[in-house]
């Protein structure tokens, strides 16, 4: 067993310790926890577990909160590529998160030209189970490998099953996006290098051929050269307007956990088919509690009120309590 | 009714249960983030080494303080010396959410081993909930820091009335997210102190 507890994952951490931390976590079998409930007026829960703290956030607490901050925040974002996007979470009482994705796309996303003016809207549903990291502030949201249905919205078609192996594939896409979104804009920096090397070595064919004999040939590689002109000044301007939006995101993300430094990568990882969330507990969680329920555990714990109303909470846990509840 | 007749009252039941004020209470709201306590957090050495350096705020005489959240409140049992003869004190302190983030605490039952011999010290009421007071502070101050203030308000007519709690929401949930709730309800369950915090309406 990997003794968690030893390990530091505050301040100059590298991907590289985060990414062997994270394997270590999933090399040990990941805990599951058993399915409880709680008598709001006794405090009691089954299951038999009783941490020394505990933290619990409503469902429609956490959608809201959702809404407001993360579905905003991603709005703004994929707005400039025509996107709408909608995030919804529903807590079961077994564990598992259901999330509920309404996505619409414009037709000529794919890089095709379109006319249909229809948005192409599409519903995703996903189940996961949320795991934790004994000793440290990482949720892992497990997807079953077919546990993800794709559907096309009003549709009669049944819901396709996306293969969640597929996960790390479209992390390791997103990860350039997820950097700019952070505010590093090297991969448009890359972009546009490559696109200027790819015009220096379109120049030098070009003032390699003879304009007059080679015309056609000469004609098309010109084209190719307005082409690649355009294409680094449209990166230019995503560029700029990616800054503009990384500003936003930054104030967002400031607002909503406190972190003044943001980098989205860090924040998220995929292993097969599992995705990792980074959540820094000391920011949630009283700055005294936190150095006693540094380990967490993760619960959906269903809570009856006194007038009869039922509301799932999801609990991040502390370590067990010497003595039982 | 008088501290006196109070206590008198006291003396001759084997257990005392103080009249209480009814505070006009605002309907609890539904709570959007729940805070769960362990009483194991008020049994850690930090805890133990802050009372023992936070004595001389407490009377020489109070001493084996205990304190043990249950479903009907906060239990305290500590022994009080007087003179040559130690008396054990068996309190229950109620907690009682008065709204936007505030609660009350209030003196629910006491019971008090030696009980003649007291009575004839005329012990004071007052003096006991400046005690029970003090040492709950110390606990509060030593695990949420200075989220919760909390204030002696023992000597109104309200003879069960201790203390009274304001909760600094941004230092107990220190995420920016959380600004916008407030404390909805305190209650104690078995080893628990539950803090309910809830949107504003």
């Amino acid at each position: 067993m990997v003794d968690h507890s030893k390990q530091d994952l505050k301040g100059g951490e590298t991907l590289k310790t985060y990414n062997k931390q994270l394997d270590d976590f999933f090399q040990d079998s990941a805990q599951t926890s058993p399915a409880s409930t709680l008598n709001h007026d006794t405090g009691v829960q089954s299951g038999g577990y009783s941490p020394v703290g505990s933290f619990g956030l409503a469902e429609g607490y956490v959608n809201d909160q959702l809404q407001k901050f993360i579905s905003e925040l991603l709005r703004q974002s994929v707005s400039l590529m025509g996107w709408k996007l909608d995030i919804k979470l529903k807590f079961k009482e077994n564990h598992d998160v259901m999330v509920d994705i309404d996505m619409s796309i414009p037709p000529g996303f794919f890089g095709m030209p379109s006319t249909d003016k229809d948005l192409l809207t599409y519903h995703i549903t996903s189940k996961m189970e949320v795991l934790s990291t004994p000793h440290q502030g990482y949720l892992i949201f497990k997807l079953p490998p077919n546990g993800t249905l794709f559907k096309r919205a009003n549709s009669d078609i049944p819901p396709v099953a996306i293969h969640t192996e597929l996960l790390s594939d479209a992390v390791a896409i997103a990860r350039g996006y997820l950097a700019a979104l952070s505010g590093d804009m090297a991969g448009f920096d890359a972009a546009a290098a490559l696109l200027q090397k790819q015009m220096a070595a379109l120049k030098l064919q070009m003032d390699q051929l003879n304009k007059e004999r080679d015309r056609k040939e000469y004609m098309k590689l010109q084209a190719q050269f307005r082409l690649f002109e355009l294409q680094k000044e449209a990166t230019e301007i995503q560029r700029g307007q990616f800054k503009d939006i990384a500003e936003q995101v930054h104030t967002q993300m400031f607002s909503f956990v406190g972190d003044k430094e943001l980098n989205l990568n860090n924040l998220l990882a995929a292993r097969g088919n599992s995705l990792v969330l980074k959540v820094n507990l000391e920011q949630i969680t009283p700055p005294n509690i936190y150095k006693l329920v540094a380990g967490i555990r993760l619960k959906n714990i269903q809570v009856e009120d006194r007038d009869g109303h039922k509301e799932l909470y999801f609990y991040l846990e502390g370590p067990k309590a010497k003595k039982k509840v | 009714m008088t501290t006196k007749t109070i206590w008198l009252l006291c003396l001759l039941s084997p257990a005392c249960t103080l009249p209480r004020a009814r505070a006009e209470v605002p309907a609890p709201l539904r709570p959007d983030l729940v805070l769960r306590l362990n009483q194991e957090l008020f049994e850690t050495q930090g805890v133990q080494e802050a009372l023992d350096a936070g004595k001389r705020r407490l009377d020489p005489g109070f001493h084996d303080a205990f304190l043990d959240f249950r479903n009907d409140g906060i239990h305290l049992k500590f022994t009080q010396s007087l003179l040559w003869k130690e008396f054990e004190f068996d309190i229950i302190l109620r907690l009682l959410w008065t709204g936007r983030n505030t609660f009350e605490a209030h003196l629910q039952k006491f019971d008090v081993s030696g009980k003649l011999l007291l009575f004839h010290f005329k012990v004071d009421l007052k003096t006991l909930k400046a005690q029970l007071f003090q040492f709950f502070k110390l606990n509060i101050q030593v695990v949420l820091l200075d989220a919760i203030d909390l204030k002696y308000v023992g000597n109104t007519a309200d003879q069960s009335l201790v203390f009274r709690g304001t909760v600094n929401v941004g230092k107990l949930v220190p995420l920016p997210a959380a600004a916008d709730l407030d404390l909805s309800g305190i209650q104690t369950q078995d080893r628990l102190l539950v803090l309910e915090l809830a949107r504003r309406p």
